[in-house]
């Protein structure tokens, strides 16, 4: 059994998919019970959705002003690039390093802001402090 | 088979929570604290060491001008987050629909073509607004 929201292999008794978390009896049903058992990594006649964390990428990219975004953005591009060869194995393999440099990017760009935001702060009250004792 | 147990308390919940709850905060502080003041946010760090402006630049007054109701001034401040902004609406939505199980239809599978052509756009529009001569330089913050 599949997971038909990513395409995760799915033990038969699971709920929930361990992959994306999509309820897995649920979406089978109203998928009409399609195919059961898909050929692994092989062409079937709808292929797995294979996250490839784009608007995350985006995201880092423009906000976060990393390089490591744009790595993100080049992934992405892959994991369609493949999805749409039908090589799903590599597909999920760019997915991953999508969503990981998304993260490196993100972390990144929050520790740079925060520990800016608090030099900012620092400085400021550091001069607040010397104006003050400089009319003592 | 009807899903009958409550749903597992996931990170991804967690996480869509702690978004929306940040979000909300953070819009209700940009509509009350204007960026065009200087002093009222720290300058952005990119900026402050470069001296370029960044793909990002003028995001922060681009959305206070959105939050007013100007379209205009907030294409001025920064046209790629304008244009960016309902995709990303929409995929936030979407995201946080499928987090509690309400099945939303993916959209159509995007030709890695254009993923390309995204990202050479935002890297020419990151070079472009930081060229200061005429037609550029409506693209600066």
């Amino acid at each position: 059994m599949y997971c038909t929201n990513c395409g995760e292999k799915a033990g038969e008794s699971d709920k929930f998919c361990t992959n994306c978390g999509a309820a897995i009896s649920e979406t089978l049903e109203e998928a009409g019970g399609a195919e059961k058992d898909p050929p692994l990594g092989g062409e079937s006649t709808a292929p797995p959705h294979v996250p490839n964390y784009l608007v995350q990428a985006i995201l880092v990219t423009i906000f976060c002003c990393l390089p490591f975004g744009i790595v993100s953005i080049v992934f992405a591009a892959q994991v369609n690039g493949h999805v749409a060869a039908g090589d799903i194995p590599n597909a999920r393999r760019a997915s991953n390093l999508a969503k990981t440099w998304a993260w490196v990017a993100f972390i990144g760009g929050l520790v740079i802001v925060l520990s800016w935001v608090a030099l900012v702060l620092f400085s400021g009250i550091l001069t607040e402090l010397s104006d003050e004792f400089g009319t003592l | 088979m009807k899903l009958t147990t409550p749903y597992p308390l996931r990170l991804g919940t967690v996480s869509h929570i702690g978004i929306a709850a940040l979000g909300a905060v953070g819009i209700a502080a940009l509509y009350v604290l204007d960026p065009r003041v200087p002093g009222n946010y720290p300058v952005c760090p990119f900026l402050s060491f470069t001296g370029c402006y960044c793909p990002g630049c003028g995001t922060l007054r681009a959305l206070h001008r959105l939050l007013h109701a100007d379209v205009v001034g907030a294409l001025g401040y920064n046209p790629l987050t304008v244009l960016s902004l309902p995709f990303i609406v929409y995929s936030i939505t979407t995201s946080a629909l499928r987090e509690v199980h309400v099945p939303v239809p993916r959209p159509a599978f995007i030709h890695p073509q254009w993923i390309w052509v995204l990202l050479v756009g935002i890297v020419v529009f990151w070079v472009l607004r930081n060229v200061p001569v005429a037609p550029f330089s409506m693209l600066a913050p």
